[in-house]
């Protein structure tokens, strides 16, 4: 089973045509993901085998960090499948955020 | 030895720089008796003064110059605390998202929004820190449990 915000995270990555970084989640799901935990969510996402990150190919920051981007796995996107369907039966009309 | 005035008594039993105040103030302890009086600064005047002309000048500047990006002790201290793949998964994407934010706010000319992105980033950074730090513990636990056995 997976949790709201790690299917709001799940449909937001499998309906981009891009890997995307924890910024643009947050700002795409209308509020339901939060700035201070969406990549501790991530990370667990991705130790599950969920989600799966590179490090961002384009020039950092002089003397920064380079962005993680983030795209959906296989495994997810067959989970979220699953998972809305299982909702669509448990509870008609409810969608992720 | 002369009597001192009460007044340099009373700062002198505060034990405070006052007191080397008052002592060079008063014309007759004076190092130089005889010289013209100018107006003396007092310490916290002085400082007060450094302050006010730093503040204008970081209202006024446009554009920083980094020594350090954002986040970088921070960074130093979680990577003591976390091991090599939170660092990686948790910590490093915020402080390199806060970092980005921060250059493009400089790099628009936008100094006071740099200021409440680095300030909207730490407390990203303190919220991840939290969230994780329950896993952070139950590993040390692990680890001292399994180490004593």
């Amino acid at each position: 089973m997976i949790s709201s915000k790690e299917a709001i995270i799940l449909r937001l990555l499998t309906s981009s045509a891009r890997p995307l970084y924890g910024l643009e989640l947050v700002a795409q799901s209308d509020g339901g993901l939060k700035r201070g935990t969406v990549y501790v969510t991530l990370a667990r996402m991705e130790s599950k085998g969920f989600v799966e990150s590179s490090e961002d190919s384009a020039p950092r920051v002089e003397g920064g960090l380079p962005r993680r981007l983030y795209k959906a796995t296989g495994n997810g996107a067959l989970l979220l499948d699953l998972w809305l369907k299982s909702k669509a039966i448990v509870a008609p009309g409810w969608s992720p955020a | 030895m002369k009597k001192l005035p009460l007044r340099v008594r009373w700062a002198l039993f505060r034990g405070s720089i006052s007191a080397l105040r008052a002592i060079y103030k008063d014309p007759r302890f004076s190092i130089r008796p005889h010289a013209p009086r100018t107006r003396a600064v007092s310490e916290l005047e002085f400082v007060t003064r450094i302050m006010i002309r730093q503040f204008l000048a970081d209202m006024k500047r446009t554009h920083s110059a980094i020594v350090r990006p954002p986040g970088s002790a921070f960074r130093t201290v979680l990577s003591f605390l976390c091991t090599k793949r939170t660092m990686k998964l948790v910590f490093e994407p915020v402080l390199a998202d806060l970092q980005h934010e921060h250059m493009e706010a400089l790099g628009e000319g936008r100094p006071w929004l740099a200021r409440w992105v680095r300030l909207r980033g730490y407390y990203s950074l303190l919220a991840s820190f939290a969230a994780q730090m329950p896993l952070t513990l139950l590993r040390w636990a692990i680890e001292m449990y399994s180490s004593l056995r």
